[in-house]
């Protein structure tokens, strides 16, 4: 699993590339939530080259979400493909971090 | 009583007429190999959405086992069957962990916000929405148990769920 950080217009960009699985989440946990809630930028979250999410992934998810939060951010994700988005739908967890397709869409959302 | 074996990742394995037989450590390394050991052998016809919420079953019920059903650092073992039935796949897993039903807690209910989000019992709530129908009992152990775990056949946990096929 491997994890990039960029910025696009105010917002922070994270990529992630691999299985965001059991293993995976243990590869990037302490990057990706240290990365993302220092300074509480909104973030965009690419998921397009993400293959897999399991439940271990998605409560980092939420616990990074949930703490951005307490500092005024936001985090939308993007670009999920099929299989990751029938596990996002089963667990539903798209109610509380937004899910676009496309970057343009999530950059949309976040400065509406 | 036979001894538990420490032993972690992927063990075994071999095909019982069309089904796999993976014998699993109870460690979190078993997820990954066991993983890696079915998606070789898949059928092909299973098709990507059925083949993901297969993954995706398999890991977030192993990784119960893992968790819950062994003491930290005793190990343990886990038994898997896979194989086609008519329009669906079924998973079947032993383990000789502590008795724990994974379907016993109540489902955590929908989100509605993120500072009240509950991020327990999430990997139940994806089997049992990909899961045609899922059932746990304690009960004395299959012959394919006796026969490549432990012939002592002492009563296992055993949760058994089918996926549909054409997803």
């Amino acid at each position: 699993m491997q994890i990039s950080f960029d910025k696009i217009e105010n917002f922070k960009k994270v990529t992630m590339v691999g299985r965001l699985d059991t293993a995976g989440v243990g590869q990037i946990e302490a990057q990706f939530s240290a990365g993302v809630v220092a300074g509480g930028q909104s973030t965009l979250l690419d998921l397009t080259e993400v293959e897999f999410l399991a439940s271990l992934g998605v409560r980092m998810l939420i616990s990074t979400a949930r703490a951005l939060s307490t500092k005024g951010g936001r985090m939308v994700m993007y670009g999920a493909n099929p299989a990751v988005s029938d596990t996002i739908d089963a667990m539903g967890f798209d109610e509380i971090v937004p899910l676009t397709r496309s970057e343009p869409e999530a950059i949309a959302l976040l400065q509406a | 009583m036979a001894a538990r074996s420490a032993a972690g990742g992927l063990r075994s394995f071999r095909m019982v007429g069309d089904d796999l037989v993976m014998v699993l450590g109870g460690d979190l390394a078993a997820i990954e190999e066991g993983r890696a050991c079915m998606a070789g052998r898949l059928d092909p016809g299973l098709g990507p959405r059925a083949a993901n919420r297969l993954e995706v079953v398999f890991e977030e019920l192993i990784a119960n086992v893992v968790r819950h059903g062994f003491a930290a650092g005793l190990g343990g073992s886990i038994l898997v069957v896979l194989g086609p039935r008519p329009g669906v796949i079924r998973l079947a897993i032993e383990d000789d962990g502590r008795p724990f039903d994974p379907f016993s807690a109540p489902e955590p209910p929908p989100f509605a916000a993120l500072e009240t989000a509950q991020v327990g019992g999430l990997g139940v709530r994806a089997v049992r929405r990909f899961s045609a129908s899922t059932l746990y009992d304690h009960a004395p152990a299959s012959d394919l148990w006796s026969a490549f775990v432990d012939p002592g056949g002492r009563p296992v946990n055993r949760v058994t769920v089918t996926i549909a096929t054409d997803g």
